[in-house]
């Protein structure tokens, strides 16, 4: 075993996965079963930040995101820290300016920040009960330094500051706990039908606070459309983030994540669209207008997805009043209309509606049967394809 | 005359977006002045209806015309552009005298020759009751959308859309130099542009007067947009000719984008422009 741990860690016994590695530890969803949990932690082990910590997470959970369980998860060096939440948990990091909580509710994905100077981060579930109790009495933590426990709570002095001062808490001779089987009891295993179907909202959709990405109140909320979160490249993919409307920046800026090759890529994303790199963690800004993938016509044309697209035989943009004209695609065919579908990018979610066309769209997903595109926009998702009749196809591919 | 703008630099260099134009303009028979002002120089088309009484008229029309030169030598008309000349334009007039109590303002349509992702396209734009069509062999078709009384009823929902009213037409909603919102909030509309497109600017002098299905005959019998150009104003004249009358007809010869999104490819280093006279 590990004896490298150089900070102290407690657990608290309850429901949930308590994982800790050398540098980082996470609580994470009690209905999933111990397996992916141990999966997720063994790849931790051998090493990885809190990005790696989300793609584990990810690709264990079959890569899609509408898998991914609630967590907390904290990473940490010297007391300066990197925090993801999701779902109904909690991350509160004390320190000597007070305390910061970090929370996962109302995120369509997950909140992520980056802190400085903890001293002690407690990762905790969501409930009035436990929000309220606070730190766990003393007594109550038991030691972890490496391995997966069923725990309610994770409290990590992370500070060296506070070791010094304390020197007891940073000298915990922590027993490392064991992996066997024996020693953990197993929470019953998660039944399929405990994963949210596709169609489903994606965590708590109610009341959406503002979090970390900002105001989730679009149309393009998690839960409102019609369509599910579709995996589809089997990496990641997500859907109803907003654009940041405040805080950080530009009106219509657009919450990203950076590839090692300084590409654009969603939030989430584990690998980037563009070049296949391993996406950092690192979260950024970019302007709006930046296209998020494209749009293929059978007859060979592409768009990149950006604003709005009018499709048609002869497509018109009409009285735009702002400055930012949109993309027409035109379809040299006389069974389309001449403006026949108009699709729309709001952050990183695509829509269609059909703008009154004589002979209509069609929706094409999976195994789906083909349904009608309406005149009230519907949402896309990536692998999905238009059926605009006659073989005229609009794709929005699978991106690399 | 031909004209060719090279520009080997330029990514669109391979679109072709030739064009062919004419115009007309008259002052009628009741007006003493023609506040109407038109530029047919490419890449930029444009009708300006002046009013405000005196010369003031004519210098706001003009002065439209002369912030939309900018774009002379250019190949492409940009929004970002044409917000520029309309906001120059909008300031200009503002400082225009006028001895009456009318201050001066002008309509303004027209088109600009523009290019989206390597498809040449039509930039259509307007401010007031100026207006621009698209006569094709499906018929004639009214791009942009006068801002109106009349208009405005007609939006609301208080009037039907083919609403022949005798008063308040003439009444408009939004100009240069004369709204409360400065610069005016140009409406603009981008259509892509396909050969035989013919594309009419023209001010009220000729749509308040002549019907729709005359416009049309007149659009599909002459080939020369400069004959359909003076045909159009003779029929306004025809018809009273009691206000400044402006057609401005541009037709598109050969378009051809570059890329995936066109599969007649072909790559020509230039811009063939072949224009009739101002």
């Amino acid at each position: 075993m590990r004896t490298t741990f150089g900070t102290a860690l407690g657990w608290v016994p309850g429901e949930h996965h308590g994982l800790a590695w050398d540098g980082g530890c996470a609580l994470i969803e009690g209905t999933v079963p111990l397996s992916t949990a141990i999966a997720v932690w063994s790849r931790m082990e051998s090493g990885g930040d809190l990005s790696s910590f989300l793609q584990a997470l990810t690709d264990v959970c079959d890569g899609s995101l509408l898998h991914v369980p609630g967590f907390a998860a904290l990473m940490a060096r010297e007391g300066s820290g990197h925090v993801a939440v999701r779902g109904s948990f909690v991350l509160v990091a004390t320190s000597a300016s007070g305390d910061v909580r970090c929370e996962g509710q109302g995120v369509t994905t997950w909140a992520e920040r980056r802190l400085d100077a903890i001293d002690i981060a407690r990762l905790a579930p969501v409930e009035p009960d436990a929000a309220a109790a606070g730190p766990p009495a003393a007594g109550d933590e038991r030691p972890l330094v490496c391995g997966v426990v069923p725990a309610s709570q994770l409290v990590w002095q992370v500070g060296s500051t506070r070791d010094e001062a304390d020197p007891a808490a940073s000298s915990v001779e922590a027993e490392p706990a064991a992996l066997s089987a024996e020693s953990i009891p197993l929470p019953p295993p998660r039944p399929e039908t405990a994963v949210a179907p596709p169609d489903g909202p994606i965590g708590p959709t109610d009341d959406l606070p503002e979090s970390e990405w900002g105001p989730a109140d679009a149309p393009s909320g998690a839960g409102e459309g019609p369509a599910g979160l579709a995996d589809h490249d089997g990496q990641t993919i997500m859907r109803g983030l907003s654009p940041l409307t405040s805080g950080d920046g530009v009106p219509g800026s657009l919450a990203a994540v950076l590839c090692d090759a300084g590409h654009v890529n969603p939030p989430g994303r584990s690998r980037c669209r563009a070049c296949g790199k391993p996406v950092g963690g690192q979260k950024t800004m970019v302007a709006p207008g930046v296209p998020i993938g494209w749009v293929e016509a059978s007859s060979g044309q592409s768009v990149e997805l950006t604003g709005t697209i009018i499709v048609g035989r002869q497509p018109m943009a009409a009285r735009v009043e702002g400055d930012r004209m949109p993309s027409l695609l035109a379809l040299p065919f006389g069974h389309i209309s001449g403006s026949h579908l108009e699709i729309c990018v709001e952050g990183w979610a695509v829509f269609a509606r059909d703008v009154n066309s004589t002979n209509g769209t069609f929706l094409l997903r999976g195994q789906e049967p083909p349904r009608r595109v309406p005149e009230d926009r519907i949402q896309l998702d990536s692998g999905d394809v238009l059926d605009l009749g006659h073989g005229v196809k609009l794709t929005f591919p699978e991106m690399a | 005359m031909t004209r060719t703008v090279p520009d080997t630099e330029d990514p669109t260099a391979g679109v072709r977006f030739t064009v062919r134009w004419g115009s007309m303009t008259h002052r009628g028979y009741v007006r003493t002045r023609n506040e109407d002002a038109f530029l047919a120089d490419p890449p930029v088309f444009l009708v300006a209806d002046g009013m405000g009484g005196h010369d003031a008229g004519d210098a706001a029309s003009s002065i439209t015309v002369e912030e939309c030169r900018a774009f002379t030598g250019s190949r492409w008309v940009d929004v970002d552009g044409l917000h520029a000349a309309v906001a120059s334009a909008d300031e200009r007039i503002r400082h225009v005298p006028s001895s009456s109590e009318a201050r001066p303002g002008t309509t303004l349509t027209g088109i600009g020759l523009s290019q989206q992702g390597g498809t040449p396209c039509w930039l259509v734009f307007n401010v007031g009751d100026s207006r621009t069509y698209r006569f094709t062999e499906r018929g004639l078709e009214q791009i942009s959308v006068d801002h109106s009384r009349v208009q405005e009823l007609i939006d609301a929902g208080e009037l039907p859309s083919d609403a022949d009213v005798p008063f308040g037409r003439n009444v408009i909603t939004r100009a240069l130099g004369m709204g409360a919102q400065r610069p005016p909030t140009l409406d603009k509309w981008l259509l892509v542009a396909v050969p035989g497109d013919r594309m009419l600017l023209c001010s009220d002098g000729l749509t308040d007067v002549v019907p729709d299905d005359l416009i049309s005959q007149a659009l599909l019998r002459a080939a020369d947009p400069e004959t359909a150009a003076g045909q159009l104003v003779a029929l306004a004249l025809e018809a009273g000719g009691r206000d400044n009358i402006t057609a401005v007809v541009v037709d598109a010869l050969d378009v051809r984008g570059y890329g995936p999104a066109s599969s007649a490819a072909e790559s020509t280093p230039a811009t063939t422009l072949i224009g009739g006279g101002q």
